[in-house]
């Protein structure tokens, strides 16, 4: 295993303890974030290890993919207001599941990496952080940006998913020019470390309020 | 055609990132700005309600002090006033009526005729009729005529505020000689109003015991006196030291 992953996994653990340790203390859209934190931790290793034992870290990711955007959504869900907007992400989340298990089983099979379904989940997340960034426009709180939970860990979805939706996109462009992928690769590298970081910070800060 | 290519992925890239850095940008200062606003909708909301209890509290202490009165007015001085009668009639029937009975019946015309400017200083009504400065030179011949202490008064002829504000404004003059009459131990006690365009100053002096500012637990004479003072939109300060107090008021005559 490289130093790269090694930190990664490091970065997820710590992120995983630190949400384990406050779990008493969290919200319930932090709750659910640590749950996503550890489940991501879970599936990382074991693509990990498929990546060693059969060299395809695809199978994981068709179904960690639906459990990626069922719980992202479902706490857009809790912080959104709007009921409208609340319904949408219920549907979204059913269509999602059945969407996903319909390309993994006609589209891109087990051993193909599920970019199509992951395309589509960031850019649902991204509607929902745009949603959400203006909804704390609207109704701002006297509490410092700085100190809100839901600051940082919108900003690092947002952040994550725009990324993550342009590096795909290009990484499908390298593909069919014969271009070398190691700079999309580095981008996607520091940019997730950058989401768990930023996760990491929210369940931090929303531990420690009063 | 791969040079292109390359060339548009990279403007793609650039403006993808320069849109996501301007976004966060624009959020962050949207954010304080509205945060700042929301504040200041926030504290004007507080300040209403606030103003809005005060107001309630005070209507609802000159109700009291008006149904006081009455009762004081109706009831009290009729009781005394029939005493008197009564002592009267026994003072005619004794051949030789004993002094103190005489002093007694004297005592009791004095009780009875401060009771009355009592009443009639606590009536709501009687004061919306008459200026602050009639009222306080009443209440000043009042109490010195009762000989606790020596009251001087010093003020304009007339005060350019409304009868509302008036009232309110005597009230903080009369708690503020209540609380030296009942703690302070003085001796005199100053009062000395002066009125300019824009600001009216009263301060109230007294050569009584003092207290320390810092420590002292508010007691209902100070909180009445800030409360009513934020109604008019002045401040006021106290000073206080063994050789004894100093209340002074500043109120603005506009916003009065």
């Amino acid at each position: 295993m490289s130093v790269r992953v090694i930190v990664y996994l490091i970065v997820l653990l710590l992120v995983s303890i630190k949400g384990i340790v406050s779990y008493k203390k969290l919200t319930a859209p932090f709750k659910y974030l640590t749950v996503y934190i550890l489940l991501t931790l879970v599936s990382e290793c074991i693509s990990r290890y498929l990546a060693v034992t059969i060299k395809n870290s695809s199978p994981p990711y068709h179904v960690f993919v639906m459990i990626e955007y069922a719980i992202l959504a479902s706490i857009y869900k809790l912080l959104i207001d709007n009921t409208s907007v609340k319904k949408y992400i219920t549907i979204s989340i059913y269509v999602f599941c059945i969407t996903s298990i319909l390309n993994s089983i006609f589209l891109q099979k087990l051993m193909v990496y599920p970019t199509n379904m992951l395309l589509i989940s960031y850019t649902l997340l991204l509607i929902d952080a745009f949603i959400l960034f203006f909804q704390m426009l609207n109704h701002p709180i006297e509490q410092q940006l700085s100190k809100q939970a839901v600051f940082w860990f919108n900003t690092g979805l947002l952040l994550f998913c725009a990324s993550v939706f342009f590096t795909i996109g290009s990484y499908n462009f390298h593909i069919r020019h014969g271009i070398s992928n190691i700079l999309i690769n580095n981008i996607n590298y520091y940019i997730n470390l950058l989401f768990y970081i930023l996760i990491g910070v929210a369940i931090w800060v929303n531990g420690k309020r009063e | 055609m791969d040079q292109i290519d390359i060339n548009i992925f990279i403007v793609i890239g650039v403006i993808f990132s320069s849109s996501i850095v301007v976004f966060f940008i624009y959020f962050i200062f949207s954010y304080r700005k509205k945060q700042f606003e929301y504040h200041l909708k926030e504290v004007a909301l507080t300040n209403q309600l606030e103003q809005a209890i005060i107001n309630t509290k005070l209507e609802t202490q000159e109700e009291t002090l008006s149904i006081l009165s009455k009762e004081l007015h109706d009831n009290v001085a009729q009781l005394l006033s029939t005493t008197k009668m009564l002592l009267g009639v026994t003072e005619r029937n004794l051949e030789n009526p004993p002094d103190t009975l005489i002093v007694a019946e004297d005592t009791l015309s004095r009780a009875i005729s401060e009771l009355r400017s009592l009443a009639k200083s606590l009536d709501k009504d009687w004061l919306a009729q008459f200026n602050c400065i009639d009222n306080l030179t009443a209440e000043v011949a009042r109490i010195n005529a009762s000989k606790k202490l020596t009251i001087g008064f010093k003020h304009p002829i007339k005060l350019y505020i409304d009868a509302d504000k008036q009232i309110v404004l005597f009230r903080i003059i009369q708690e503020a000689i209540q609380n030296t009459l009942k703690h302070a131990n003085a001796n005199i006690i100053a009062i000395v109003i002066t009125e300019n365009d824009q600001l009216l100053t009263i301060a109230i002096n007294d050569d009584g015991l003092g207290f320390n500012v810092d420590t002292i637990k508010k007691g209902m004479g100070i909180l009445n006196i800030e409360h009513r003072t934020r109604v008019l939109g002045g401040t006021v300060q106290f000073v206080s030291n063994t050789n004894g107090t100093k209340i002074y008021l500043e109120l603005p005559v506009e916003g009065v």
